[in-house]
């Protein structure tokens, strides 16, 4: 009865090489990736939330507002907003 | 309130939104202050005192600032009172799980050199979810105090207590903050395996029960549809031959059965659901986010509020208050025991002040704002709103908002007045005059939200849609137009999503008491001086001029009887005052459906109240203030005219 944590967030899309920057947009839902830059002038916005250069999240939902766990906060961010953020997916 | 003398010293509380800093006050103080689970529920420096071994110091709470730059208007209050407010003594109230995002903002605030002690809040939860912090390592490392709190219960708060005069300066020792903050997470953050969050027999369990009771709520409107016997239904007869229908005008029938048919098979299983078991908290959590299963937990909330308020606060409670209580007993015996003459009119009369508005406040308000406050104080406590942004975000966007202006929003509905005050943590100019527009027009506050609720449960669910559709439909229109007439741009939606969590009855209780205690002293004394003022006229004879200068527009463009201009001038006065106006008239069957109608559906769009207005006045500057003022009045009667146009010519039967 007991389903392992990410058969529930994500169905085992193909998941993105590791080592490559992807806009957060790029990411696949349930994915965990580490900040690389942000760009768009938002880095000030974002900082106050904890994501900087060097962070890691995880890209908890796509639909209908981008959710982002960073540490033990859900942050709920639009996509014009998660495209600015760039990661490199981890594993 | 009083500048602190030298003898006094002064503490600031700082730290990001919803972490607890005005849960710490209440520890610290004992003024109550607002506690709610979203971020953004103080906009405002809220002050208190407390004395420890003899020396007194004034707390001060304050908005949640995310860093030492301003993006909102209330963050900008707090960085006010750092920079400018000269603290003794500033304590970094964090949430203890999130450790890199607490250590940014000490770095910041280490820039500017005050005494500062570092509570890390939330302790309960970091243990729960397995997180542990090397608390003397880190007090060594930042060279400042550190304590550990849990400030829903108190916890820890002797140490607090005892450092209010033990502060030290904090030194980042020069290094940018984020290589300061990653060095002290090497040393001190440390972590154990994450408790597991997967789905559980127990949370399978929680979770069918919650499902069944939903369903089963759901199956009370379409069954009423389909013909098939509904557990409401069901219930209320079985009550009824029990002999429910021989209490006070037959209402325990209703009320048991509406007890036994929303509360018990939906609240129940949710809340034990909710306290007994954090990984069904957390599934809740990501369901009420996602489009579909937050859609359905949304109809769901909204539903249960309106059986709650609507039938529960509005007819049960009010039928026993205003009809027996007052109905039967109180206003029949004043009227006996008192000569006819000035008092009695003035007392009891047609527009007498006990007759009319301590009835009106009392009997009718009273219950309604009470059943509603105790609704909406469990949604704040739950942290299902910032969710609910999540989910509206996008038609915000059409109306030149973000998803965060649903917190005003929202808040809207318990008090416009405050609400109005929340606009602050919108992030541009152009989305607080928009959102300050929208409240004003569309948004009723809980006292007229229940009695509309109540008038309209009392004709049909077609009614309620018709009603609270078109003003939804009001605000979206009016939102796009404005979005597109005001100059600038919106801000990026970026929120943070606290967890759920169970509330906490003693917390819902205090805000409902405060909240009503509030409401008397507010709106009481208005619905009197409104009464005065509607009695002075008629005994001037006044009246029948004014109501007949207002003919033209109540019985001739909206159709309604003429006595509902009386309705109206007291709406101008508090909307909700005019609701229960109407509320009497419908309850006397002055109305037809189609009346009902249209006359809610203008009061719910007239400007709230005298207090809102001098809200919008201090928030948004005169100017601004009288154009919204003329501009809502105005649309609220061509609304009206033109729904009343429209149901009369289609012959629509509600
Ligand atoms: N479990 C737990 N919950 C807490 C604790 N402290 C506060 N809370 C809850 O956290 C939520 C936020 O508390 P508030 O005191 O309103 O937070 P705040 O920092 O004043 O928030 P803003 O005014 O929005 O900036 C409330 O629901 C509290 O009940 C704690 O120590 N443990
Ligand atoms: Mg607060």
């Amino acid at each position: 009865m007991t389903l392992p944590q990410w058969a529930l967030f994500s169905r085992l899309r193909e998941r993105p090489l590791p080592g490559s920057p992807l806009p957060l947009t790029a990411l696949p839902q349930g994915a965990t990736a580490r900040v690389v830059r942000i760009t768009g002038g938002y880095e000030l916005l974002v900082y106050g939330f904890g994501i900087y250069p060097g962070v890691e999240v995880q890209l908890r939902q796509k639909y209908p507002s981008y959710v982002l766990k960073c540490e033990e906060t859900e942050i709920a961010l639009e996509a014009d907003l998660a495209k600015q953020i760039w990661v490199e997916p981890m594993g | 309130m009083a500048i602190p003398s030298s003898g006094v010293k002064k503490v600031v509380l700082v730290g990001q939104s919803n972490v607890g800093k005005s849960a710490v006050f209440a520890q610290l103080t004992s003024r109550y202050v607002t506690v709610s689970n979203y971020p953004g529920t103080t906009v405002d420096i809220f002050r208190g005192r407390t004395t420890v071994s003899g020396q007194a110091y004034e707390i001060l709470d304050t908005p949640g600032i995310n860093g030492l730059v301003a993006h909102s208007e209330d963050e900008r209050t707090t960085l006010e009172i750092l920079r400018t407010g000269k603290p003794d003594l500033v304590i970094q109230v964090a949430d203890g799980k999130n450790l890199r995002r607490t250590l940014l903002l000490t770095a910041q605030l280490a820039q500017l050199q005050l005494p500062l002690v570092l509570d890390l809040n939330m302790r309960d939860e970091c243990e729960q979810k397995g997180i542990r912090v090397n608390r003397r390592a880190l007090s060594e490392r930042l060279g400042v105090p550190v304590v550990e709190t849990v400030a829903t219960t108190g916890e820890g708060f002797q140490e607090v207590r005892q450092h209010l005069s033990s502060g030290a300066r904090c030194c980042p020792n020069g290094a940018p903050a984020v290589e300061w903050v990653e060095g002290i997470l090497r040393e001190v953050g440390h972590r154990d395996a994450a408790v597991t969050s997967w789905l559980t027999l127990r949370t399978t369990l929680f979770t069918t029960a919650v499902l069944i009771g939903a369903l089963l709520h759901l199956e009370n409107y379409f069954g009423a549809y389909l013909g098939w016997p509904t557990l409401y239904g069901v219930l209320k007869r079985l009550l009824a031959s029990m002999g429910g229908e021989a209490g006070p005008a037959g209402l325990w029938a209703p009320a048991g059965a509406l007890v036994g048919a929303f509360l018990v098979p939906v609240l129940l299983p949710f809340l034990w659901a909710v306290r007994a078991d954090p990984v069904f908290n957390e599934r809740f959590g990501i369901w009420a986010r996602k489009s579909l299963a937050g859609s359905l937990i949304l109809v769901v909330a909204l539903s249960l509020i309106y059986q709650l308020v609507g039938h529960l606060g509005a007819q049960v409670f009010v039928a026993a208050l205003e009809e027996t209580l007052f109905g039967k007993y109180l206003i029949p015996a004043l009227r006996n025991s008192i000569p006819a003459g000035f008092t009695y009119d003035l007392l009891v009369g047609q527009y007498g002040l006990i007759s009319v508005g301590i009835t009106y406040g009392i009997a009718i308000v009273l219950p309604v704002v009470s059943t509603f406050f105790v609704a909406f104080s469990f949604l704040e406590d739950s942290g299902y709103l910032p969710r609910l942004s999540i989910l509206s975000d996008r038609l915000f966007r059409a109306m030149g908002l973000n998803g965060k202006a649903l917190l005003p929003m929202v808040l809207g509905l318990g008090c416009v007045t405050m609400a109005t005050m929340t606009t602050r943590i919108l992030n541009s100019r152009k989305e607080r005059l928009i959102a300050t527009l929208l409240l004003a027009l569309g948004v009723p506050c809980s006292a007229q939200l229940g009695v509309m609720m109540g008038i309209v449960a009392g004709i049909s669910p077609q009614a309620a849609a018709l009603v609270f559709g078109t003003v939804f439909f009001q605000l979206i229109l009016v939102g796009f137009v404005m979005s597109r007439l005001f100059p600038g741009r919106r801000s990026d939606f970026i929120l943070e999503i606290p967890p759920i969590r169970c509330p906490l009855w003693s917390n819902i209780l205090k805000k409902t008491y405060c909240r009503v205690k509030w409401f008397l002293k507010e709106a009481l004394p208005l619905f009197v001086l409104g009464t005065l003022v509607l009695f002075a006229l008629d005994t001037l004879n006044l009246l029948d001029t004014l109501v007949a200068a207002l003919q033209p527009v109540v019985t001739g463009l909206l159709e309604l009887p003429r006595q509902t201009a009386t309705v109206f001038l007291l709406g101008f006065l508090r909307r909700d005052y005019g609701a229960a106006g109407l509320f009497d008239m419908a309850r006397h069957g002055a109305l037809d459906a189609t009346q009902i109608v249209v006359s809610l559906t203008v009061m719910a769009l007239f400007v709230p109240c005298v207090a809102n207005f001098f809200v919008m006045v201090k928030e948004q500057r005169l100017r601004n203030a009288l154009a919204m003022f003329g501009f809502i009045t105005c649309y609220s009667i061509s609304v009206g005219a033109l729904l009343n146009l429209v149901l009369r010519a289609l012959g629509v039967r509600l």
